[in-house]
C-alpha cells in the first residue's frame, strides 16, 4: 500500500541521517521460535471449489506439514458445513511449491455443491488440530457487482487507456485490479523502450479504495504498489498513456472484504518485518478473507475482438 | 483550632505588603535581566529577582518597613534606592540605570529569578535553561534547546535521533511548544534529528512539566516557552558553522531618527539565517538530497510609557530530493516546514497591573512528490491563528489574572495515489477560551486558585466545553527557605499527532479533535517538596498522577467506508516521582535529575483477530521507568567552558515477535496463492507478534562531554568548541530485529550514536 512506499522514503531518509551514525549490534543466536500455526483461507463467491493453506512458522527443522487438520466453514443462518480435506499443493500455489528453506504448507479443500460460496453472506471457519489447537473467525463476503467497462474482452488502441468501470458491491472494502500482461517486455522493446527483465508475465495491482470507488484507470493506475521496484519502474513509465501494440492484458477486479484487506496491508510498525492484522482467533494466526473476482481482458492486437467502449 | 487557622493567615495578610519595581535604561527604555535585591535594614538580602521583558519585579508579602532596593546589569552602574511597604499595600518604586563599564554575571540573574520562582510560584513545576546553559549541554554539531531540555526532571527521549520528548507520561504530542507564545507544531528539522531554534536567537527556554496555571491552555502534558534573544545593545553579529549547519544572526538598534513620530522609545531587531550545507559540499563527489533553511526575525520596541512590542517570524524548510538510484528508481520531493509570525504588545497599569496582547499565526505543512507519476498527493497541513488578552492586576492582597483567546485552527491531510485515496481528512474548528487566577500570599502560604473554559467548536461536529479548574497551594517552611507544594487540575487539548513515536524518526501529522478524533482531557495532581540549602544549592521531590483521557492511535485495521474510525480512541494514565538537585551558583554547577514513571496506555487490540476487538493496556515507547541526569557545567580559567552529561535510563518496552511466516501473495487471477520464488526475500515474510511492549531494550547510558573555549579579540570574540557524544562507545539498542528465516535464527540489531565527536565555531561581534 502506499503507506509501503513513505514508509521505505521515510527509511532512506532516516538511512541518510542515521547512516553515518546508527551501528550494526553483534548477532546472537536465538532459540528455535514458537511453533504456531497459520491459516489463510480466501473465499471466493460463485466458486465450487474452496481452498485453505495452513501452514506454520519459520523454523531451522523447516516445520512439518499439517495434514491432520480438521477446517470446517458455515455458513451463517444454517446450511451443510463446508468440510475441507487435505489435497495438492498445486490447487493452493501458483505457479510452483515453494523452494526450501520456505517451509511447505498444506492445501486443504472443499468441494462441491456445499462449497459454493454466495456474495452478501456471512461464514464462519474453524480450524481444529489434533493436539487441541483451534482457531476461528468469520467473514461477510461482499455483495454482487458486475463490470460495466468493458462487460467482455476488447480491443484498445495502441498507446491509449481507458477507464475501467463496475457496479457497487455492498460491503466491499476495497477493489482489488489485477491485470496479468503478455509479452508486455517484448512489445516495449520493439517500441524502443529499454527493459532489463525477462520477457515474462508482468502482473500489476491497482487498487479502489471504499465500496463506492468504482472505476480504475488502465494501464496508469495499475502498478501502484511497484513504482519504486528496479524492474517495473521503467516499464510502468513507458506504459502511463497506453499500452504498446500486440500485449493482451487479462484483468480481474476483485471485490475484497475488510479481513482480506487488513492481512494483505499490513499493520503497525515492527523493525522485525511486517505485521499483518489477522482475523482470526486462538492458537496461531491468519485470515478468513472473502472475494467477489469478475475477469475481463483488453487486448491491443487482436483485431477479432471488439473495440473497448 | 480551625478558627485560629482561619485567622492567623488573616492577621500574617494584615502585616505584610509588596513592591513593585521598575528598572528602565537610560533611554527609559525597561530594562530585563536586570537584578532586583531588596535589602534589610541591616543589608541582608530579604528577596532578589530578575527583572522581566517590561523591566518589572514585583516581591509580594513582605513585612511592612523600610528597605533598600539595589538592581545591577551587566554593563550598568549599580543603583540603591528606598522604599517604604505598608501593611495591605502596594508600593511602586522606578530606577533607572545608566551604563557603565562593569557590572555583574548573568548567572546572578539567572539564580535570583530561580529564587523567585520559587518564592512566587505555588502550582507550576517550572524548569529553565538559559542560552548559556543550552550551549553547554552538549548536542550533535551545534547547541539544540530540545535536546538540552531532556536534561529536566520528568522529560523523556526515546531515541538519539528524536528530539521529540515526552513529559510526565504525556504523549510528544501533548507538549505546547511556543516561540514567543506562538505554537510550533512541528520543531523539528530531518524529521525529529534537531530542532528549529537556533540556539544563537534563544534567550531563554522554560519547561513548565506540570501544574501549570489557567492561563496555559492547549496541551496537556508540558509547555515549553522558548523566547528569543534580542541581543545588544549596538550593532551585533553571531556566526557559526557546525556539523549541521552554518548560520548567521544580525541585531541592530533601530536609529533614533526612525522612530520620530511613532511614538517608540527605542527599537531593536535581529535577523538569523541557518542552512545545511552538505549538499553544497558533497555536490560535486556524490548527490547529498536533503538539506534545510530556516530563516528567523525577532523585533522589540519600547514607548515611552513603558509598553514593549515584540515581533516574531519564523520559516523553515527541510527539502529531501531523490533523484533515483538503481536500487530505489523512484524520483520523491519531500518538503517539510513551520510558517510562523506573531506580534505581542505589553503594558503596565500605574497600579501594578500588566497588560498583554497577542496575536499571532503557525503553520505545519508536508508534502511528497513523485515527478514522474503526478498522480499522486500525499500532504499534510495544520493552520492555527490566534489573539490572545492576558492582564493582570493586584486586589487588594492578591493578584488577578484574567484572559481570554480566540484560535482558529484547521487541518487538511490527504493521501492519493494511482487513482486510490487512501486518506482525505480535514476540517476546520475554533476555540474559545477564558480564564481567571488568583494568587495570594498569606503569610507562609502562596495560594492559587483559578478556572479556565475552553469551548471547542469543530466544524461538522458537535461542541464542546471543558471547564478546568486548577488549584495549588504552597506552604513555607523552614524560614522560608523549604516548601511542600500541592496543585491539583484538569486540562484538556484540541489536536492530535498521528506520528508513530514507534519510529526513531518521524513528521507529525496533525488532526483536530471532531467526529474523526476525541478530545483530551487530563485530571492531574502533584505533591512536593524544594527548597535551598544556602543561596546557591536546590533540591526538590516530587509525586504526580495523571490520567488521560481521549488520545489515540492509529487504527490499522480501519473500515475505508467508515471516515470516522481512523483512529482508535483510548486512554492512558501516568504516575512516577521526579527528583531534582542543582547548584546555581558558583563557577561549577552540578545538575542532578532523577525521573521514575510508570505508563500505560488502553486502546482496542485489532491484532487478536477479535471481532469486535478487545481493549488492550500495555506500557508506551516512552514508558522509561527510570531516567537519570548528571550534567556539570564548569567555568573554567581562561574562558574556557566545561559542559558533562550523563544520562542513564531503564530500557524502553518494544514488542518482540515470537515467530516469523512465509507471507504468500494471494493472485485474484490465479486463484490462490503465489509462491515465493526467492530465498531471502523479506518482503515475503511476515511476523507474529507477541504480547505489545512486554518486553525491554537493555539500559541506556551514555556520557557527553563538550569543551568551548572563548577567545576576546579586539573586535569581538571566537568561540571554538568541541562535542563529544557517547565517549565510552556505549551500544544503546536503538532496535532489535530477529530473523527468524536464518538458519540458526538470530537476533541483529542497530545501536544509536556511536562515540561520535563533533565540532564547531562561534564568532561574536
Amino acid at each position: 500500500m502506499p503507506g509501503r512506499i513513505v514508509v521505505r522514503i521515510a527509511l532512506l531518509a532516516a538511512m541518510t541521517a542515521l547512516g553515518p551514525t546508527a551501528c550494526e549490534l553483534s548477532d546472537i543466536t536465538l532459540a528455535e521460535p514458537a511453533d504456531l500455526l497459520v491459516v489463510e483461507v480466501v473465499l471466493k463467491a460463485g466458486d465450487t471449489i474452496q481452498t485453505a493453506f495452513l501452514h506454520r512458522t519459520v523454523s531451522a527443522a523447516g516445520g512439518a506439514r499439517i495434514f491432520d487438520a480438521t477446517v470446517t466453514v458455515r455458513e451463517d443462518g444454517g446450511g451443510p458445513p463446508m468440510s475441507f480435506e487435505a489435497d495438492a499443493d498445486s490447487l493452493c500455489l501458483f505457479p510452483a511449491p515453494p523452494t526450501p528453506p520456505f517451509p511447505a504448507g498444506t492445501c486443504y479443500v472443499a468441494r462441491g455443491r456445499t462449497a459454493l460460496v454466495r456474495p452478501g453472506i456471512r461464514y464462519t471457519l474453524e480450524v481444529a488440530l489434533p493436539d487441541g489447537r483451534r482457531l476461528t473467525g468469520s467473514t461477510q463476503v461482499p455483495g454482487e457487482f458486475a463490470l460495466v467497462r468493458p462487460a467482455a474482452p476488447c480491443r484498445l488502441p495502441a498507446g491509449t487507456g481507458m477507464d475501467l468501470a463496475w457496479t457497487r458491491a455492498a460491503g466491499a472494502s476495497v477493489y482489488i485490479g489485477e491485470t496479468r500482461m503478455d509479452h508486455l517486455v517484448a512489445a516495449l522493446r520493439a517500441a524502443g523502450v529499454e527493459i532489463e527483465r525477462a520477457d515474462t508475465p508482468v502482473d500489476l495491482l491497482g487498487l479502489a479504495i471504499g465500496s463506492a470507488d468504482t472505476t480504475m484507470a488502465f494501464p496508469g493506475e495499475f502498478g501502484l504498489f511497484d513504482r519504486a521496484d528496479p524492474e517495473l519502474h521503467a516499464i510502468l513509465l513507458a506504459i502511463r498513456p497506453g499500452l504498446p501494440p500486440g500485449v493482451r492484458a487479462d484483468i480481474a477486479i476483485a471485490a475484497a472484504d475488510r479481513n482480506y484487506v487488513n492481512w494483505v496491508r499490513g499493520g503497525a510498525f515492527n523493525p522485525s518485518g511486517t505485521v499483518r492484522v489477522p482475523s482470526l482467533h486462538g492458537d496461531g494466526t491468519g485470515v478468513i478473507g472473502s472475494l467477489v473476482i469478475r475477469r475481463t481482458a483488453i487486448d491491443t492486437g487482436d483485431a477479432d475482438l471488439p473495440s473497448c467502449p | 483550632m480551625v478558627a485560629c487557622c482561619l485567622i492567623a493567615p488573616a492577621q500574617a495578610r494584615g502585616q505584610t505588603g509588596s513592591v513593585t519595581v521598575r528598572v528602565t535604561g537610560p533611554d527609559e527604555a525597561p530594562l530585563p535581566a536586570v537584578l532586583v535585591e531588596l535589602l534589610a535594614d541591616g543589608g541582608g538580602v530579604v528577596r532578589a529577582d530578575g527583572s522581566d521583558a517590561a523591566g518589572r519585579v514585583r516581591f509580594a508579602g513582605i513585612p511592612s518597613g523600610r528597605y533598600a532596593v539595589r538592581a545591577q546589569r551587566l554593563g550598568y552602574g549599580t543603583v540603591e534606592d528606598t522604599v517604604r511597604i505598608e501593611a495591605g499595600r502596594t508600593a511602586a518604586l522606578a530606577i533607572t540605570l545608566r551604563e557603565a563599564a562593569v557590572g555583574l554575571p548573568g548567572v546572578i540573574v539567572e539564580a535570583a529569578r530561580r529564587r523567585a520562582r520559587f518564592e512566587e510560584t505555588a502550582g507550576a513545576t517550572a524548569g529553565e535553561l538559559t542560552q548559556r546553559e543550552l550551549k553547554l549541554v552538549p548536542a550533535v554539531g551545534e547547541a539544540d534547546v530540545l535536546r538540552a531540555i531532556e536534561i529536566l526532571p520528568g522529560v523523556v527521549s526515546t531515541s538519539d535521533f528524536s528530539s521529540a520528548f515526552n513529559v510526565r507520561g504525556g504523549s510528544a504530542d501533548q507538549n505546547l511548544i511556543l516561540l514567543d507564545g506562538i505554537p510550533v507544531y512541528n520543531p523539528f528539522h530531518l524529521g525529529g534529528l534537531f530542532s528549529i531554534f537556533n540556539a544563537d536567537m534563544v534567550a531563554l527556554a522554560e519547561l513548565h512539566a506540570g501544574g501549570f496555571p489557567a492561563e496555559h491552555g492547549g496541551r496537556v502534558a508540558s509547555v515549553l516557552r522558548v523566547e528569543s534573544d534580542a541581543g545588544g545593545p549596538g550593532t551585533t553579529v553571531d556566526a557559526g558553522v557546525s556539523l549541521l549547519a552554518a548560520r548567521v544572526a544580525v541585531g541592530r538598534d533601530v536609529p533614533d531618527g526612525w522612530l520620530s513620530g511613532t511614538g517608540l522609545r527605542s527599537a531593536r531587531g535581529r535577523v538569523s539565517l541557518r542552512r545545511s550545507y552538505f549538499d553544497q559540499v558533497l555536490g560535486p563527489f556524490f548527490d547529498f538530497p536533503y538539506h534545510f533553511t530556516d530563516l528567523q526575525v525577532h523585533g522589540e520596541a519600547w514607548t515611552a510609557a513603558g509598553g514593549r512590542l515584540v515581533l516574531t517570524g519564523y520559516t523553515g524548510r527541510d527539502v529531501l530530493d531523490l533523484a533515483g538510484t538503481d536500487s530505489f528508481p523512484l524520483q520523491v520531493r519531500w518538503g517539510w516546514g513551520n510558517d510562523v509570525v506573531g506580534a505581542t504588545w505589553a503594558s503596565q497599569f500605574r497600579g501594578g497591573g500588566t497588560l498583554q496582547v497577542r496575536a499571532g499565526h503557525s503553520r505545519f505543512t508536508t508534502g511528497i512528490r513523485f515527478p514522474e507519476f503526478r498522480d499522486t498527493d500525499f500532504r499534510a497541513r495544520i493552520n492555527q491563528s490566534l489573539v490572545r488578552l492576558d492582564a493582570t492586576f493586584p486586589a487588594g492582597a492578591a493578584v488577578v489574572g484574567t484572559g481570554a483567546a480566540v484560535d482558529r485552527l484547521s487541518y487538511a491531510n490527504r493521501a492519493e495515489t494511482g487513482g486510490a485515496v487512501f486518506a482525505d481528512a480535514g476540517a476546520p474548528g475554533s476555540l474559545a477560551a477564558a480564564y481567571v487566577q488568583v494568587r495570594m500570599d498569606p503569610a507562609d502560604w502562596l495560594l492559587e486558585a483559578g478556572i479556565r473554559g475552553d469551548a471547542w467548536l469543530p466544524h461538522g461536529s458537535d461542541a464542546v466545553f471543558v471547564a478546568q479548574p486548577r488549584v495549588a497551594a504552597k506552604r513555607f517552611l523552614a524560614g522560608g527557605t523549604l516548601a511542600v507544594k500541592l496543585a491539583v487540575g484538569r486540562y484538556a487539548q484540541f489536536v492530535h499527532s498521528l506520528r508513530d513515536e514507534d519510529l526513531p524518526l518521524g513528521i507529525d501529522v496533525w488532526v483536530l479533535a471532531g467526529a474523526r478524533a476525541p478530545h483530551v482531557v487530563s485530571d492531574q495532581v502533584q505533591a512536593g517538596i524544594e527548597g535551598y540549602v544556602g543561596a546557591s544549592w536546590f533540591g526538590a521531590v516530587e509525586a504526580y498522577y495523571r490520567s488521560f483521557d481521549g488520545v489515540v492511535a492509529t487504527n490499522a485495521a480501519d473500515d475505508p467506508d467508515d471516515p470516522d474510525d481512523d483512529l482508535l480512541r483510548g486512554r492512558g494514565r501516568g504516575y512516577g516521582a521526579d527528583f531534582h538537585l542543582r547548584r546555581e551558583r558558583g563557577r561549577i554547577r552540578p545538575m542532578l535529575a532523577v525521573s521514575w514513571l510508570r505508563a500505560t496506555r488502553e486502546f482496542d487490540d485489532v491484532f487478536a483477530g477479535l471481532d469486535p476487538p478487545q481493549r488492550l493496556t500495555y506500557a508506551p515507547i516512552f514508558d522509561r521507568r527510570l531516567d537519570v541526569d548528571l550534567v556539570v557545567q564548569a567555568m573554567l580559567p581562561r574562558d574556557v567552558e566545561l559542559g558533562i552529561r550523563w544520562n542513564l535510563g531503564t530500557g524502553l518496552p518494544y514488542t518482540r515477535p515470537l515467530g516469523a511466516h512465509v507471507y504468500y501473495e494471494y493472485s485474484s487471477i490465479d486463484g490462490g496463492w503465489r509462491a515465493p520464488s526467492q530465498e531471502s526475500d523479506s518482503a515475503r515474510s511476515a511476523i507474529v507478534l507477541g504480547p505489545r511492549n512486554a518486553e525491554r531494550y537493555p539500559p541506556y547510558h551514555r556520557l557527553d562531554v563538550g569543551l568551548r573555549r572563548t577567545y576576546r579579540k579586539r573586535w569581538g570574540t571566537l568561540t571554538p568548541h568541541v562535542d563529544v557524544l557517547n565517549v565510552y562507545n556505549r551500544r544503546n539498542v536503538l532496535f532489535y530485529f530477529y530473523q527468524y528465516d536464518e538458519t540458526p535464527p538470530t537476533r541483529a540489531g542497530l545501536s544509536m550514536f556511536p562515540i561520535l565527536p563533533t565540532a564547531g565555531l562561534e564568532v561574536r561581534f
